[in-house]
């Protein structure tokens, strides 16, 4: 179902609650009454159809079909991408692993092997880590020069350099590992940790992990489906007219 | 990745749900565009494609592919001729009756999985292949790997392939943490 700029707020998180975190990050917090969206935007000052992009892509896989790139704002993409990072740090990633203790606390079998979990974690946080700091420092101020330098129509030598040398496409492919580590944790968690007496814990470690994962998956699809196919079309455009 | 081509909005619609009913399988892309067909069929992981016969004269197969696509051709009426002929897995008749459909589709889904994943249905692992995880999760290398086994760096790449299929585990951490599980290293070893 698509999200529409006439619906209730309301009735688009009763649709799907995993939103949640998604309109938080576009600067809308709970309490919004019987407003629609649109009057929500209004009185928020955010761009209704950002809004509507960002939220339509993340329940929306094919977001090809349904979206036009020609009037999204390549900062705005910018700001929402960082501001999911700030809620990975922040959120998703301590939710995991005070998870991951409790299930370690309370639980009736062998300590080590939960230890094994939670290096594991530990490891993947780091790489995490190290990407995302990668995106902010390299990636996203990248894009942001480009943009710019499409916008006044002029392209300085540095940045020439940097478009013939690594232009936006190369960096599509580097979400891999992390995505497989995400993956391999949920299979040892389901498959091949020992039977306990009780899996709640289990379960709550789980959830976070396929929560996350399904927002990273939207995190991706963004850049790689908005962001990167911009910046793409802008990098040739601005070699064409050197 | 299952591909269905097919002109008509609710057909298209209507075949697609059919499939997600019947397979867990999460690639399926409808399409009701040529070109569109011709990059999916291009692309290596496409195993199934179901492409109405309208597309079929416009269709590029003379592609160089390792592996197979199966194509079936999507017909809208079955001739009445044909009403007591014998089951053909690889054309479709849209007005044919519900369970004459579904048992193409099912058929057709069971052959690209077994395609897929060669012996998909052991998940255990054999012995060589124990010995491989063994060696992964002591951090050793392809090349160090083929040394000490005898066996060549092709194979182990090919060892390693299935082993990630049968297990679910593509990471060296992850497949560490699966060796010990299993006591296939002690933990001390790592």
């Amino acid at each position: 179902m698509f999200i529409t700029r006439n619906m209730k707020m309301a009735d688009a998180i009763h649709h799907n609650h995993l939103l949640l975190p998604v309109i938080n990050r576009l600067g809308i917090q709970l309490g919004f009454g019987d407003l629609s969206i649109e009057q929500l935007c209004d009185e928020k000052g955010i761009d209704i159809d950002f809004f509507l992009m960002i939220v339509n892509a993340f329940l929306d896989h094919d977001i090809n079909k349904t979206m036009k790139l020609d009037n999204v704002s390549v900062e705005q993409v910018v700001v929402y991408l960082k501001a999911t990072h700030q809620y990975y740090l922040e959120r998703m990633i301590p939710e995991v692993e005070n998870r991951i203790n409790a299930l370690i606390q309370h639980s009736d079998i062998d300590q080590k092997q939960f230890l094994l979990v939670k290096n594991f974690f530990e490891e993947y946080k780091h790489e995490f880590y190290a990407h995302l700091k990668h995106e902010e420092q390299s990636i996203y101020p990248y894009v942001l020069e480009v943009n710019q330098a499409n916008k006044i129509g002029k392209l300085e030598e540095d940045l020439l350099q940097k478009i013939q040398n690594e232009p936006i496409d190369s960096y599509a492919e580097e979400h891999t590992d992390i995505e497989s580590k995400l993956f391999d944790l949920k299979n040892i968690l389901i498959k091949y940790l020992p039977e306990s007496k009780d899996s709640y814990l289990r379960n709550q470690v789980l959830n976070a992990l396929f929560k996350l994962e399904n927002d990273l998956n939207d995190h991706s699809r963004i850049e790689n489906m908005v962001l990167v196919p911009m910046i793409s079309v802008m990098e040739n455009e601005l070699l064409k007219s050197c | 990745m299952i591909i269905l081509a097919l002109p008509t909005y609710v057909v298209r619609k209507g075949l697609e749900s059919i499939f997600r009913e019947l397979c867990t399988q999460k690639k399926i892309h409808s399409t009701a565009n040529i070109q569109e067909l011709n990059q999916y069929i291009k692309d290596s992981e496409t195993r199934l494609v179901y492409a109405h016969s309208s597309f079929i004269p416009d269709l590029q197969t003379n592609y160089h592919r390792k592996d197979s696509c199966k194509i079936v051709r999507v017909i809208d009426e079955k001739p009445k001729e044909l009403l007591e002929e014998a089951f053909q897995s690889d054309i479709l008749y849209l007005n044919d009756d519900e369970q004459s459909i579904i048992k193409n589709i099912k058929r057709n889904i069971a052959l690209t999985e077994k395609a897929n994943e060669g012996s998909s249905e052991e998940s255990e692992l054999s012995e060589r292949e124990k010995d491989i995880v063994r060696e992964i999760a002591l951090g050793k290398t392809n090349k160090e790997i083929a040394d000490n086994l005898f066996i060549s760096a092709h194979t182990v790449i090919t060892h390693r392939k299935n082993i990630t299929k049968k297990l679910g585990i593509k990471t060296v951490s992850g497949l560490t943490i699966y060796a010990i599980l299993n006591k296939l290293i002690q933990m001390e070893e790592t």
